[in-house]
C-alpha cells in the first residue's frame, strides 16, 4: 500500500515516481476539457504524461527484462546498494532538522551496511533493528518554515515543488556518481540506477496509474506525505477528524489540482 | 509485480483452477477471519480482525492466488468498513443528489473495489507484521486507532484508522497511511471525475479496475 517518499522513499525512488507519473488512461482527455489552464498547470500535466509514457514504454519493459534475466538475490543486492548510497542524503537531512535520534539510526544503518554488508550489498542493519526513514532537503526546508511554493512535476523526476528543487542538487552531491571520474562508470551507475528504480518503484507507479484520476492522486498523496514528514511522522487529532467534515460541493470538486500554487502549505505546523 | 506475458496464464488460472483450490482454501480461512470480525466489539478488535485477514491473505500469497486472497479479505472488509458512511463522506453534497438505487450501486462497488485492492496488493509475505500501537477517543462515538505495518526490511509504515460506532459495531470510516488520507484522496478524485465525466463513468472505472485486478492485469 504507497511509496513513497509516500510512496517514494529514497532519492531515486522519488524521481522514478515521477517517471511513473504517466498513466494516460484517464488524465489527458479530462485535462483537455479544462478551459484556459494556467501555464504552470499545463507544464505539470505535460510532464506528468511524459513521465508516465516513459515508464510505460521504457522503464517498465526494461524492468521486466531485468527481472527475467537476473535472479532475485541479485536484484535485492543491487537494490540494497542503491538504497545504501542514498543514506547520506537522508541522515544529513535528519541532522539538519534536529532529529538527532533518527539521524543516528540512519547514519548507523549506513555505516553498518557499508562495512559489514559489503558496501551495502547485504542489509545487515535490518537485523539490528535500525529502520530506514524517508527524508529530503525539501522536508528540511519545510521544518525550517519555508513554504512549499508552487507544486511542480519535473521531467524524469516526478512530483516536487519549488521548495524541493534545491534537494536535487544535494542528492547529486551526496551520491556516488558525482565523485566517479570515469565517464563509462558514470553511465553504468546511472543506467543501473534507473533500472533499479523501475524495479523497486514499479508497484508504486502502478498504484498511481490505477487511480481514477492519476494526476490528482499523485499530487494529493505527495503533498500530504510531504507534510507528514515535515511534522515528524505525526498525524494530529484534527487531521484525523478532518475527514469527517463534509466538504461543500464546489470546494471538494476543486481540490488541489484546481491551482498549482499551494500557499496554504506552510512548513512546520 | 506481474509480467505481461503471464497475464493470459493468470486469466486462465483464474477461470479454471482458482474456483477449485484457492477458493476452497480461502473459504475456510475467510470463515474464521469473518467470525473474528463479527465479534469485533471494540475499535481495536475491529482493526485486529482486519490485520489478521490481511496477514492470512499475504501468507497465502500466490499459492491461493488473487481469488483465494479475495475470499479471505472480502467478508472481513465488508464487516469492518462502514461503506455507506464512507460513500456519503466521499461524495459530499453530490451524495444526496443520487437516487437510492445509485447510492446502493456506489456503496456496493466501493466495497468490492476496496476488497479487490487489498487482495491485489497484499499478495505476498516476507515476515511483515501488524501491530496496534494505541487508541484514543476523538469524539463521543468516534475513536482513532494507531497501528503499524513493519516490513521485512525493518521499515515501519503507519496506519491510523478513524472508526465510528454504529448499531453497536465499530467500523472504519477513514485510513491515514503514512500521513495520506484515503478519504481525502477519494474525495478529490471522485468529485473531479463526477464533475468532468459524470457518475456512471466513475462507477464504470471502478468496475473496470476490479475486473483488472481479478484478471491479473494490474
Amino acid at each position: 500500500m504507497t511509496q513513497w517518499r509516500f510512496l517514494w522513499s529514497a532519492a531515486f525512488a522519488g524521481s522514478v515516481l515521477a517517471l511513473s507519473g504517466c498513466a494516460t488512461m484517464h488524465g489527458p482527455g479530462q485535462e483537455a476539457a479544462t478551459p484556459s489552464r494556467p501555464p504552470l498547470q499545463t507544464f505539470n500535466h505535460t510532464m506528468f504524461h511524459l513521465n508516465m509514457g516513459l515508464y510505460d514504454y521504457v522503464l517498465e519493459p526494461v524492468s521486466t527484462g531485468y527481472k527475467a534475466v537476473t535472479p532475485g538475490f541479485v536484484r535485492t543486492g543491487v537494490s540494497n546498494v542503491f538504497s545504501n548510497v542514498g543514506m547520506p542524503y537522508i541522515f544529513i537531512n535528519d541532522f539538519l532538522q534536529g532529529r538527532v535520534q533518527q539521524g543516528m539510526e540512519d547514519m548507523s544503518r549506513f555505516l553498518v551496511n557499508s562495512v559489514f554488508g559489503l558496501g551495502g550489498l547485504f542489509d545487515v542493519a535490518d537485523r539490528l533493528d535500525l529502520p530506514m526513514h524517508d527524508n529530503s532537503l525539501g522536508v528540511t526546508l519545510g521544518v525550517w518554515g519555508v513554504p512549499q511554493g508552487p507544486y511542480l512535476v519535473l521531467p524524469f523526476y516526478g512530483p516536487s515543488s519549488l521548495r524541493s528543487l534545491p534537494g536535487l542538487a544535494m542528492v547529486m552531491f551526496t551520491g556516488p556518481a558525482y565523485y566517479v571520474t570515469s565517464t563509462p562508470a558514470q553511465y553504468a551507475l546511472t543506467g543501473m540506477g534507473i533500472i533499479n528504480t523501475g524495479y523497486v518503484d514499479g508497484p508504486k507507479i502502478r498504484m498511481v496509474q490505477e487511480a481514477v484520476d492519476p494526476y490528482q492522486f499523485m499530487r494529493n498523496a505527495w503533498e500530504q506525505h510531504e507534510q507528514y514528514l515535515i511534522s515528524g511522522g505525526v498525524v494530529s487529532k484534527s487531521q484525523l477528524l478532518e475527514g469527517l467534515s463534509l466538504p461543500p460541493a464546489a470546494a471538494s470538486a476543486g481540490s488541489p489540482a484546481a491551482s498549482e500554487s499551494s500557499p496554504q502549505k506552510k512548513g512546520k505546523h | 509485480m506481474r509480467l505481461k506475458k503471464t497475464v493470459l496464464l493468470s486469466t486462465v488460472l483464474a477461470l479454471s483452477m482458482v474456483p477449485v483450490l484457492p477458493a476452497w482454501a480461502g473459504t475456510a480461512a475467510a470463515a474464521s477471519a469473518s467470525a473474528a470480525a463479527t465479534k469485533a466489539k471494540t475499535p481495536q478488535a475491529t482493526i485486529d480482525s482486519l490485520d489478521a485477514a490481511l496477514l492470512k491473505a499475504m501468507q497465502g500469497g500466490s499459492k491461493i492466488g488473487y481469488h483465494g486472497r479475495y475470499a479471505i479479505v472480502s467478508p472481513v472488509v465488508r464487516q469492518v468498513y462502514d461503506f455507506p458512511r464512507i460513500a456519503s463522506l466521499t461524495l459530499g453534497d453530490y451524495w444526496t443528489k443520487l437516487s437510492p438505487a445509485q447510492q446502493k450501486t456506489f456503496v456496493d462497488v466501493l466495497a468490492e473495489y476496496t476488497a479487490a485492492t487489498y487482495a491485489a496488493r497484499f499478495d505476498s509475505y516476507a515476515g511483515e507484521h501488524f501491530a496496534v500501537v494505541s487508541s484514543q477517543a476523538m469524539q463521543p462515538g468516534t475513536e482513532g486507532v494507531f497501528s503499524t505495518l513493519t516490513m521485512h526490511n525493518g521499515k515501519v509504515h503507519r496506519f491510523d484508522y478513524l472508526l465510528q460506532q454504529h448499531d453497536g459495531q465499530w467500523r472504519i470510516v477513514n485510513v491515514v497511511a503514512d500521513g495520506v488520507s484515503d478519504l481525502s484522496l477519494k474525495r478529490a478524485e471522485y468529485m473531479e471525475a463526477i464533475k468532468s465525466k459524470g457518475f456512471p463513468v466513475l462507477v464504470a472505472h471502478l468496475k473496470a479496475q476490479i475486473a483488472s485486478y481479478a484478471n491479473g492485469k494490474s
